[in-house]
């Protein structure tokens, strides 16, 4: 074994740490939060076990605000309609944007089965001078029922190992690239995934809103603890329609700091819209080989706003 | 405990004891944020059995640190809500050296919880492995194997880091 490495290991930890404090309020915030829990927890012995649901949403409810409290009885017909609009929407074509800014991407089909041929376009991305710098489209197979076991584990993007044909188009650099590739990929919305909260009733209902003119239903999703390398999701607030029951935005917060919004809008397939699946290459631009394909991985991060 | 007192006692405990389990916990979560989050849970668990902890508070906070990292891990959530997004390649200067410590502890955090635990108690911690052992409830025989495969690991994605930051220079 060599002592270098394990220098080397030592050196890296205490300068990662070196600068490290404690936040002030570390110790109040912990016996606030242990003493919420305590309520809870008295809350739901009172109550019985079914009460433990209502009584965390009385208290989610209080948090923010007057809101439409969910009964218990009303729960399992939430959950049955959430998982009833997936299912009809798996055929869909699902986009994703900022709110107010225009449809861009596009995953189809928006919830794939195992075996599926699924298409994804990642961009147009335009950066902060509102110019559009990267495109690309990745094409491949949903990996079999248990996916647990292709997704990557402890690194930065996190999600599923995919193999697949991969296009990506550098406006920056007017080069574009179709190749096999391997890649990493998360989803923007997972069947699998969301079925799995839903049906284990990982969600709180905040109450109802208006988004887009329709009425909405707010939940919170009950994000477990993640010890997982950074970043990743520490608080997730999804709307969906009070009608059709599909997601209609998503407030997230990373354990970065950073938060993002996100517009979720589900399209029938038309063949004009599953051919804007598929990014330009401008003429004049400069095909490249495919000896790098593996090389650069699209990291799973927020969409940078377009300023 | 009475919350007033209780809160006086953790308070003592954090302003004594809390830098140097907030470095373990980062390192074991990833971030100092992440790692402030972990050690708030832990801090959680020692409130509710603090009357039956037999022997030092920071021994059992330290030790459910680990647990809960572990657990962390067990439990994950492997859904990611977000579009995978293409980022505008940095700027690469290849006047500036990348620092090895640097790239060390970012492949750490890309290591299995149970090998990081490891390697964080043995190298950061400097306890033995009949020490590590004990903190993480196994047989020194495993903690010699997950230290040796932990650190062929970090010598793995520390050549994939390299050749894939050398990748986009060229491009």
């Amino acid at each position: 074994m060599s002592s270098d490495m394990e220098e080397l290991i030592r050196d890296g930890m205490l300068q990662f740490t070196d600068t490290m404090r404690v936040s002030p309020d570390l110790a109040a915030r912990t016996c606030n939060r242990y003493r919420q829990r305590r309520q809870v927890h008295r809350a739901s012995l009172a109550l019985g076990t079914t009460g433990a649901v209502a009584a965390a949403a009385g208290i989610a409810v209080a948090a923010h605000g007057p809101a439409t409290t969910a009964t218990t009885k009303a729960m399992p017909a939430l959950r049955a309609h959430l998982l009833a609009a997936i299912d009809s929407a798996r055929g869909d074509i699902l986009y994703t944007r900022p709110p107010g800014k225009p449809l861009s991407g596009g995953q189809y089909p928006a919830f794939p089965r195992p075996g599926q041929k699924v298409r994804v376009r990642i961009g147009p991305a335009v950066g902060s001078d509102g110019k559009i710098y990267k495109d690309g489209e990745y094409t491949f197979k949903m990996p079999a029922a248990n996916p647990a076991k292709n997704y990557t584990s402890n690194l930065d993007q996190g999600g599923l190992r995919l193999s697949g044909r991969a296009i990506a188009v550098d406006h920056q650099t007017h080069r574009w690239r179709d190749c096999h590739a391997k890649f990493i990929l998360g989803f923007t919305l997972d069947a699998a995934g969301i079925r799995s909260e839903i049906a284990n009733g990982q969600f709180t209902v905040i109450g109802r809103t208006k988004l887009r003119g329709q009425q909405a239903i707010e939940l919170r999703i009950n994000v477990p603890p993640n010890n997982e390398a950074p970043p990743h999701v520490t608080a997730d607030r999804l709307l969906v329609n009070a009608t059709t029951y599909l997601p209609m935005r998503d407030y997230v917060r990373m354990s970065n700091g950073q938060h993002s919004v996100t517009d979720y809008v589900f399209l029938r397939p038309t063949p004009k819209r599953l051919a804007n699946l598929h990014p330009t290459s401008p003429a004049g631009y400069t095909k490249m080989g495919c000896a790098h394909s593996a090389g650069q991985q699209p990291r799973t991060r927020h969409f940078p706003p377009a300023q | 405990m009475h919350y007033e007192e209780q809160r006086r006692a953790l308070e003592r405990f954090v302003s004594e004891r809390g830098e140097r389990l907030l470095r373990t916990a980062a390192l074991l979560a990833g971030s100092r944020d992440a790692g402030e989050d972990l050690l708030q849970s832990a801090l959680e668990r020692l409130l509710k059995n603090w009357k039956r902890i037999d022997g030092d508070p920071e021994s059992y906070v330290r030790r459910t640190l680990y647990n809960l990292a572990a657990d962390g891990w067990r439990h994950q959530r492997v859904r990611q809500r977000h579009a995978v997004l293409f980022q505008p390649s940095p700027p690469v200067d290849p006047a500036i050296a990348v620092d090895a410590r640097d790239a060390v502890v970012r492949v750490l955090v890309r290591l299995p919880p149970r090998q990081r635990a490891v390697l964080v108690l043995r190298y950061f911690e400097q306890l033995s492995e009949a020490e590590t052992a004990e903190v993480l409830g196994c047989s020194v025989g495993t903690v010699k194997s997950a230290t040796a495969r932990g650190l062929a690991r970090l010598r793995e994605l520390a050549a994939v880091a390299d050749r894939n930051e050398a990748a986009i220079a060229k491009e």
